[in-house]
């Protein structure tokens, strides 16, 4: 051992390069292999495997000739885009507000109210479907029957099978993704840089117009392309909403190409190219803002305390502002999910009588229940633990050695993220389906590795960045050897870190549906899809029932980690 | 004329006081200066006479106006103070002109009577306009930020100016620069001013008054030349320029004289100090004459090490009556070496009982 440089070299330079190359090769095949794959299926006549299937160009002109043409891919793409937009403006706009009055201002019960923000990013698109669906269902929703008995109007007062409905629910769904992002870039921020505004007399809007919100400019905008690509690729949401209305997305209209019969691969991959371009371009722009992001952060590297904006009076105002959109947006779905899983039957008025277990019995006796709940603990679980594992391995060595093998490797773990879920399905499908993979658990396993890799290496790689070479160096020279210095030194300070990267990536798979919806079979189905399944056959107490279990499950792990590693989703560095 | 009026000031963060029944007064026009270590409470005084951080307790009154009291609190937009932050708070997105202008923006000032007065006062800090108004933050040295800073601090005319540490993140000689420059223009602009750093070389070169703060109480005040001949307590004497302490085991009001260690006794001119519980002098009072010297308030030592420091020879002495003395001789030929018995006079003016 020569060297006392930052030091990870675990395996000697000879057997490193090999195996360096082989973990590339092997990188680059499976992240490669569905983006390749629509590509590929796009310009095919039949899906893989088929008797006389052959390349074609009219796939691809019928989807994105279709646009301008009146096709088939005309609506779905002007409704993703119609609906994307706002939904991203608006919910940015909330979560950037909501991030502000917690992380800056000195509210009541801001720490109560920020850990209250996180909890739709716990449970599926599906629970705000369900809830909404009870709720603001034209002719049954709650709330419609309350103001038609209140008023005697006929029409409902709130539509959730209409444009406006969906993109109410997805803002409401969004919304804590901004509020995360955006908490995290406003906690970097210096306050002497606003407390300089107040001292040379400006009140509190124009410190926030000259210098805070300026300041946050890149992180807000970073914020808005992250839910832009994820408004775009949303599934369940207008998926299920939309269908009673025939408002197609793109996401949903390539699932519909490849479940309903009879089925049209090669259309469904030349849409998916159309989705892949549109988040893309979003993800582009996401990255080139963030590059340059250290430019307008100012972070001082000094100790110093964030000193919250006293609002005085004005603070309990904001509270109950805050507090109300809390109610609104997430305790009156959820409650009403709640309640649809203890009324036996969809009833126009609430028979607090009727209130009982007989949805849960029947979701347990359910012979699918069991498997799904197994195999969406063994793929949350399994999938957590690798991607957990391989972002250590991948994460540290990142931070620590620069290698054009690394950075190479970098990008190719990021890669999957510009691809929404059901075009990844899609390419997963036409890659693997010729192997013993296909509708096994295994392929879902693949599949969600190969996805959410790239959040476990950020979570680690960040976490990595902020421990202090110096540390190492100083155990190497007290003889530690690299290993046993990683083992010392870095392993307990990435604990929280790794247990973190886990906890997201258990997060992400316990609620994924858009890339399973493609690719699970009957053996394979996971709680998520029983959920989307029930929903659709109607049967919307069960559906209700599964989604509270989900929701208490989810909840124990979430806070059993918490207890027994500190793990935290704001962890997350990105 | 008092400009500033601060009395019965508390502050906990906690259980413990930040600031504890702090009274001060400023007068107009006077340099001031919070000296302590951190955690003294100094900044924190500082911030709520910025407005920045609300007393638990306590008034503060500047020119009259009351600005924290019973039910009234003054924001810091509405104070008419400018402050230069230890960070240097330059908005990193906006340039230079745009950062100094922004108080006169704020105050809705004419633009010709704004570019002329951001021309004038950026002339003050030494960044000229032509040069330096078009520049981001990120394209200038942290003195030069520090500038920024200053001049943005200064170009409305506040009726007092806070200092928040700002020279503690400048390397040693940007600071001995920035140091003369800020005396300079203190000695033209004639600004009330409230400093607080933990360095007593700023703190003496820029003062008209000094208060060394300790656990949030201000502990002894006076000029710089003051508290260094006549410090009232151990603290002050080793937090400004640092002494020999020995205890006194002995005194005898009448002859004016203290015993030390082994029987020696002290000739003491001034005693001031009610008890004496010990004898203070500075290293480079204590003379060295040879072993064979007669003299008044002379201990017997030997030399046990002289380290060469440049201008000066610093000197650990063992007395022979137990003590261990340090003594700063200016560097010259023939001084004693380790070893060599000396003899130490504590000069009797010299001597400082606390």
């Amino acid at each position: 051992m020569a060297t006392v440089t930052p030091n990870l070299d675990l395996f000697g330079p000879l057997p490193r390069r090999l195996g360096m190359s082989v973990v590339l090769a092997v990188s680059a095949a499976l992240v490669l292999a569905p983006v390749l794959a629509v590509i590929y299926g796009a310009f095919r006549t039949r899906p893989p495997g088929a008797p006389r299937a052959a390349f074609t160009l009219a796939k691809m002109a019928q989807a994105w000739g279709g646009i301008f043409t009146g096709g088939w891919t005309q609506a779905p793409t002007v409704n993703t885009i119609l609906l994307a937009i706002p939904v991203t403006i608006v919910a940015t706009a909330l979560g950037v507000a909501l991030a502000w009055a917690v992380t800056r201002t000195d509210m009541p019960g801001r720490r109560t109210l920020e850990l209250l923000f996180l909890v739709p990013l716990l449970y599926s698109p599906l629970v705000s479907v369900i809830g909404w669906t009870v709720l603001a269902d034209p002719g049954a929703g709650l709330l419609n029957r309350a103001w038609a008995g209140v008023t005697g109007a006929h029409a409902p007062l709130f539509d959730v099978y209409s444009y406006g409905g969906i993109a109410f629910v997805m803002v409401f769904y969004f919304a804590p993704y901004a509020f995360l992002l955006c908490a995290g870039a406003f906690r970097a921020l210096d306050s002497t840089l606003e407390e300089a505004a107040a001292m040379s007399g400006a009140g509190l809007l124009r410190r926030l117009g000259f210098v805070t919100f300026p300041l946050m400019l890149a992180g807000i905008g970073a914020a808005s392309l992250f839910i832009f690509t994820l408004a775009l690729e949303q599934f369940a949401i207008p998926g299920f909403l939309g269908a009673h209305v025939h408002f197609d997305t793109l996401a949903y209209a390539i699932f519909e190409r490849t479940s309903t019969y009879p089925s049209d691969l090669p259309g469904a991959a030349a849409a998916g190219t159309l989705l892949l371009v549109l988040s893309s371009i979003g993800l582009y722009a996401y990255r080139r803002l963030t590059r340059h992001a250290g430019r307008f952060i100012s972070v001082t590297a000094r100790g110093y305390r964030a000193v919250p904006t006293a609002l005085g009076r004005g603070g309990m105002v904001l509270t109950v502002i805050c507090a109300a959109l809390f109610a609104i947006g997430v305790a009156l779905p959820l409650a009403a999910v709640l309640l649809r899983a203890l009324l036996p039957v969809r009833t126009a008025s609430v028979d607090l009588s009727a209130l009982g277990f007989g949805n849960f019995t029947q979701l347990f006796a359910a012979g699918d229940f069991l498997l799904g709940l197994q195999n969406t603990a063994w793929l949350a679980f399994g999938a957590a633990t690798i991607c957990a594992g391989l972002g250590l391995l991948i994460g540290s060595l990142l931070v620590r050695r620069r290698s054009a093998g690394l950075s190479a490797l970098d990008y190719l773990v990021a890669l999957p993220i510009g691809i929404p879920g059901t075009v990844f399905g899609v390419g997963m499908l036409w890659a693997y389906v010729r192997t013993p993979l296909y509708l096994t658990l295994w392929i879902l396993l693949l599949a969600f590795t190969v996805r959410y890799l790239v959040y476990a290496v950020r979570t680690v790689g960040g976490s990595m960045m902020q421990i202090d070479p110096v540390l190492e160096e100083s155990a190497a020279i007290a003889g530690g050897t690299p290993l046993r210095t990683f083992l010392f030194v870095d392993l307990p300070l990435l604990k929280p870190a790794i247990a973190s990267a886990w906890l997201l990536v258990f997060l992400i798979v316990m609620r994924e549906i858009s890339a399973s919806v493609i690719l699970y079979g009957a053996d394979s189905v996971t709680v998520p899809i029983l959920t989307w399944n029930y929903l659709n056959d109607g049967s919307y107490g069960t559906a209700s029932a599964l989604a509270i279990v989900q929701v208490v499950a989810v909840g124990l792990v979430v806070m059993l980690l918490r207890w027994l590693f500190g793990a935290d989703i704001r962890a997350r560095s990105e | 004329m008092t400009a500033i009026r601060i009395a019965g000031l508390n502050r906990r963060f906690g259980p413990a006081f930040a600031v504890e029944g702090l009274d001060l007064e400023i007068a107009a026009g006077e340099f001031l200066t919070l000296l302590g270590p951190s955690g003294s409470g100094k900044t924190t005084t500082l911030r709520m006479l910025a407005g920045l951080e609300r007393p638990d307790s306590g008034t503060i009154q500047v020119g009259g106006r009351v600005m924290n009291g019973p039910g009234v609190f003054v924001p810091p937009h509405k104070r008419n103070m400018g402050m230069v932050f230890q960070s240097y708070a330059v908005w990193p997105h906006r340039t230079v002109y745009q950062n100094v202008a922004f108080p006169l923006r704020v105050q809705r000032v004419s633009r010709a009577d704004e570019k002329a007065r951001v021309g004038r006062i950026l002339d003050l800090v030494e960044l000229p306009a032509s040069d330096f108004a078009d520049r981001y933050a990120s394209q200038l040295s942290g003195g030069q930020q520090q500038r920024v800073s200053l001049a943005r601090a200064l170009v409305a005319d506040p009726d007092v100016i806070l200092y928040d540490e700002p020279l503690s993140n400048l390397d040693a000689r940007l600071r001995d620069a920035m140091r003369t420059l800020l005396r300079d223009i203190h000695g033209r602009i004639r600004t009330t001013a409230l400093y607080v750093t933990h360095d007593q070389t700023e703190a003496m070169v820029l003062s008209d008054r000094v208060c060394i703060m300790q656990a949030g109480r201000i502990v002894q005040q006076g000029t710089p030349r003051a508290l260094y001949d006549n410090p009232s307590n151990m603290f002050v004497t080793e937090f400004i320029g640092g002494a020999n302490a020995l205890p006194i085991v002995e005194q005898d009001r009448a002859r004016q004289q203290v015993g030390i260690a082994g029987g020696v006794r002290i000739h003491v001119a001034n005693w001031n100090a009610g008890s004496a519980s010990r004898l203070v002098i500075r290293h480079h009072h204590v003379q060295l004459l040879p072993a064979d010297a007669t003299a008044c308030n002379a201990i017997d030592a030997t030399v046990r090490d002289a380290v060469f420091l440049g201008d000066r020879v610093r000197f650990t002495l063992q007395a022979d009556c137990g003590l261990t003395l340090i003594a700063d001789a200016v560097a010259s030929p023939g001084l004693p070496m380790p070893g060599s018995r000396i003899r130490a006079v504590l000069p009797a003016a010299l001597c400082i009982i606390i």
